[in-house]
């Protein structure tokens, strides 16, 4: 026999909640996910006690909101989003420690020489810019740690684990990298800029 | 710390205006939405940093199998987890009272409960006093009222049962996750809709709310239950 799907699993649950049949539907749900939001945490924290807490808290959180689970998405990606946010903006409450050099992005597409404010228009333009040269410049991995790390403010350590990083230096040297071939890369189109003028 | 112009340029490897959300994302991407649909996220993903991203660490999450060297702390979590479930256990009186057999033994029960109750003569020949939604004071707990489930439009006000002895009230509203939205108080059970929800609400995306009721020294004196409400859908 096929087994239930995690969203059948959850609406047998939601039928009839005090059943004993409900309830062991939840938990052979939330089992199913067990490992899995074991990993994530682990490779967030890095450290088994912290992501056992980690983890109890998004089993917690995603039972006591099971009721606004409308069944608009697959189980795992609602899941994924509290898992995801939770680690987040935990590791954010934790973080206390300053960017070092490897972490700040000290290029952009703004023309100094010209001492202009950039326009909200010229802004997007620049970030639109930014993400094709990021495209055509970075590999696959230095694409997902520049991410990872700038726009979804992931530490360096929880990027190495989360993409399984072995090498000594791990996301940190795909940073120096990824900020070597964006630097020029930005010279080049801002080369072409003045040029265009 | 990063300056203006990096958190500008951070922007670039954030979301764009036109990244859907993770829960779209794979739907359309898994072609449960149709094969355009699917073509269309997939053309998406092959230009988008970010979204190739999210669907590479969605991909990691769902996947059950950790590496060898994270096996063992996994499993050590894994067993703190079944330990401390967070389903709640159905008491034995409740199996009992769901059991179908005994289904009609308890409405019997319940019949004889209902009887006896008519026929005993009450102590008081008074009309219960029965007042209006508008005056009603409660002491127990704060009552949200509105708004609450599906709502086919955006709403205007909060609006919750006033509490006795509450000088004043804290509004907050979190999303599912319960990253913060919006916190507002008010001296009234009652209070527009700020600027700040208004923004978050789209279709489908749903919030969660509750008041906490406080007395005139600023003491917490009763917190609601947490409500939910969404725009649209089913």
């Amino acid at each position: 026999m096929e087994p239930l799907s995690d969203e059948q699993l959850l609406a047998q649950y939601q039928s009839d909640s005090t059943s004993t049949a409900g309830v062991n539907s939840l938990d052979e749900l939330f089992g199913r996910y067990h490992s899995r939001i074991a990993t994530w945490c682990f490779r967030f924290t890095g450290d088994r006690n912290s992501a056992g807490d980690l983890a109890q808290d998004i089993l917690l959180r995603a039972y006591r909101n099971l009721d606004s689970f409308r069944g608009a998405s697959k189980f795992s990606t609602w899941l994924y989003t509290i898992a995801r946010n939770h680690c987040l903006n935990e590791a954010k409450a934790r973080s206390t420690r300053a960017h070092d050099a490897a972490e700040v992005l000290d290029f952009d597409l703004a023309d100094r020489s010209t001492n202009s404010v950039l326009s909200q228009l010229e802004h997007d333009e620049s970030v639109q810019a930014m993400r094709t040269l990021m495209e055509e410049s970075l590999d696959d991995v230095e694409r997902k740690v520049m991410v990872m790390h700038f726009g979804e403010d992931v530490t360096l350590e929880s990027v190495s684990r989360l993409l399984g990083l072995n090498n000594p230096s791990g996301a940190r040297a795909y940073v120096v990298s990824a900020k070597r071939k964006l630097a020029s890369a930005v010279q080049r189109w801002n080369a072409r800029q003045r040029g265009t003028r | 710390m990063m300056d203006d112009r990096s958190r500008n340029i951070s922007e670039a490897f954030g979301p764009g205006a036109d990244c859907p959300s993770i829960e779209d994302l794979v739907l359309n991407i898994e072609g449960l939405r149709g094969l355009d649909t699917r073509r269309s996220a997939e053309s998406h993903v092959a230009q988008c940093a970010y979204c190739e991203t999210e669907l590479a660490m969605y991909r990691e999450f769902v996947s059950p199998e950790p590496r060898p060297d994270e096996r063992p702390h996994v499993e050590a979590i894994v067993h703190r987890l079944r330990q401390n479930s967070p389903v709640e256990r159905v008491a034995w009186w409740q199996r009992l009272l769901s059991v179908r057999i005994l289904a009609p033994a308890s409405l019997a029960l319940a019949a004889v409960a209902l009887f006896m109750f008519v026929s005993v003569p009450q102590r008081s020949s008074l009309p219960p006093q029965v007042s209006t939604v508008d005056d009603t004071l409660r002491s127990g707990s704060v009552s949200l009222i509105s708004p609450v489930g599906q709502l086919h439009q955006v709403p205007v006000f909060f609006e919750w049962q006033p509490l006795k002895n509450a000088a004043h009230y804290k509004i907050a509203v979190r999303e599912v996750d319960d990253t913060p939205v919006w916190q507002g108080e008010s001296s009234v059970p009652k209070m527009p809709f700020p600027a700040e929800v208004r923004n978050q609400i789209t279709p489908l995306k749903t919030l969660k709310w509750n008041v906490i009721a406080l007395d005139d020294k600023g003491v917490e004196i009763s917190t609601s239950t947490t409500q939910t409400f969404r725009l649209g859908g089913r």
